[in-house]
């Protein structure tokens, strides 16, 4: 579904993102793992057209999407759920949710999407008319989640979901993207709780210093006495 | 209060309104680009201009030649954001402001180039007669200006909050990269924000056509004016420059009714600075709020 080859990315005349090459397959839910600085939001952006791509190619669904604008990354369907949620703060909750619907493929599916969107989050609909600003960071997180489904994804990328959440919001979260997941979305999530995410997720890899350190299945991480002993503090 | 007093009162507001329009257009510009748009009172003059021509060449009235101008004047400002100003967004702040002035003074020397620096008067027939009621004296031409501000705005509001393009330009004036994560084209939508600031300004300039003489350079005094009404707004909060519009409008007119018209400036530009000592961000500017 997406196809990463040799991904070169600059930040400013830094290279960040040193030649990786990684793929989500149809279905699938896909672990980015790394510690901070490692590069995941670099390699997320690009892909979302707004890095600034030296070299290697992107691929979605057979399209090449390495010098694609995000409107038409998004058009195509894939989306993302940035670092930092990156609501309109001034606008409602409804609001930034229908923003959400901006593609043609999107406003066709509007209604069943906002449905949906109700379904997960019920406190959302109470939250309507409400500036997304004035929100509590977790309420926040579920509006950014709203929007991402709003744009009709074929394939989700989420930055770090749970990121200063509680944990009771963070497994809600968890929840949200696992019940995402099952409704046919591929998903590739960068989390910080690794043990969590390595538990619904069928593959991952560790990103170090701009390149792939580790890849392999799940549950072969969960095991690898490098990932125990860096990541999951065993 | 006298009558006098009363009609130089309402001849404030009538013309606060068109000050609003225009000023509406400069803080709207500023919301969304982050620029502040020195080219704004020139691109008023072209407004008059575009209905002086179009209303003297094809001998039709002024305010039929608004929509026109309406269109003239939202392709130009498309186009000044989509070719040089885009390419300065990220510039440091005395970039974007020598880039704006240098379209300002593109525009003036154009209009000097085509219509000659000599003043020019439109006459609208059955102008000279004025609406009178009860003593007040109503300047028809002022008074399809304020009505027409009225609808103008009107739109303009419906546009920014009611449709999808409109929250597509609050979206991205709120979070460009939100904006960009969801598909919108933020380059296209700016550059309309820049279009419908146009639009304002330039429907401002024409219903002043038929109230002054016009003059290439006159767009300057209406710049400075409009600067002042928006940073008294606070600078990207709409209805703050609306508010701000009608109050210097009023006080430039009781002002000239009071201290005689040489006081106005001067009183206008004095309020300015004693109400940015007291608060920096403007009358109904919100208190610095951090943006991401
Ligand atoms: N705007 C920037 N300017 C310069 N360096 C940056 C910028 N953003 C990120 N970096 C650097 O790029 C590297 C990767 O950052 P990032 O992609 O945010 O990592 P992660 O998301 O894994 O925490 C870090 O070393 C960071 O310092
Ligand atoms: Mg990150």
């Amino acid at each position: 579904m997406l196809k990463i080859t040799d991904l070169h990315v600059d930040i400013g005349n830094l290279k960040i993102i040193q030649g990786i090459s990684m793929e989500v397959r149809g279905g699938e839910m896909v672990s980015l793992m790394g510690a901070n600085g490692a590069g995941k939001t670099t390699l997320m952006r690009a892909i979302s057209g707004l890095g600034h791509i030296t070299g290697g190619r992107v691929t979605f669904l057979d399209q090449d999407i390495t010098h694609a604008t995000s409107e038409q990354i998004v058009e195509a369907g894939l989306i993302q759920i940035p670092e930092g949620r990156q609501l309109f703060p001034l606008m409602t909750v409804r609001e930034n949710l229908e923003i959400g619907a901006h593609t043609k493929r999107a406003r066709a599916r509007m209604k069943e999407n906002l449905d949906y969107v109700y379904t997960l989050f019920p406190e959302l609909k109470e939250m309507n008319a409400q500036a997304a600003g004035n929100l509590s960071g977790g309420q926040q997180q579920m509006v950014a989640i709203g929007r991402g489904i709003m744009a009709d994804p074929k394939l989700l990328i989420l930055d770090e979901p749970s990121i200063g959440l509680s944990p009771i919001m963070t497994q809600k979260v968890l929840q949200a993207v696992i019940d995402i997941h099952i409704r046919g979305v591929s998903v590739l999530i960068a989390e910080q709780n690794i043990r969590d995410v390595l538990k619904i997720a069928h593959r991952a890899y560790v990103l170090e210093q701009g390149v792939i350190r580790i890849s392999g299945s799940a549950r072969e991480m969960l095991t690898n006495s490098e990932i125990k002993r860096m990541y999951l503090g065993l | 209060m006298n009558i006098q007093a009363l009609q130089s009162l309402l001849d404030g507001i009538l013309m606060g309104g068109v000050y609003a329009l225009a000023a509406l257009g400069l803080s709207l510009i500023f919301g969304v680009l982050k620029i502040t748009n020195f080219a704004h009172g020139a691109m008023m003059t072209v407004g008059m201009y575009v209905v002086y021509a179009l209303a003297s060449g094809m001998g039709i009235s002024p305010y039929l030649a608004l929509p026109a101008a309406m269109v003239l004047m939202f392709l130009m400002g498309f186009l000044i954001q989509r070719f040089p100003i885009h390419y300065i967004e990220k510039a440091p702040a005395h970039n974007q402001l020598l880039l704006t002035l240098g379209v300002a003074y593109i525009l003036e020397n154009t209009l000097l180039l085509v219509f000659t620096p000599n003043y020019q008067t439109l006459t609208v027939s059955g102008f000279d007669k004025a609406l009178r009621v009860g003593g007040l004296t109503f300047a028809p031409a002022k008074l399809i200006a304020f009505c027409v501000v009225i609808v103008v705005t009107g739109c303009v509001y419906f546009l920014l909050y009611r449709t999808h393009t409109g929250n597509s330009i609050r979206a991205s004036a709120q979070n460009d990269t939100g904006a960009r994560l969801m598909g919108i084209n933020v380059r296209n939508i700016r550059a309309a924000a820049f279009g419908i600031g146009a639009v304002c300004t330039g429907i401002a300039g024409g219903l002043l056509t038929p109230i002054m003489s016009i003059y290439p350079t006159l767009g300057e005094s209406f710049q400075l004016k409009c600067f002042v009404i928006a940073v008294l707004g606070g600078m990207g909060n709409l209805w703050g420059a609306l508010i701000s519009g009608l109050i210097i409008g009023v006080i430039e007119s009781l002002s000239g009714y009071y201290l005689g018209g040489s006081w106005s400036d001067m009183l206008i530009y004095g309020v300015f600075i004693l109400i940015l000592f007291v608060r920096p961000t403007g009358l109904f500017g919100k208190v610095n709020r951090r943006e991401n």
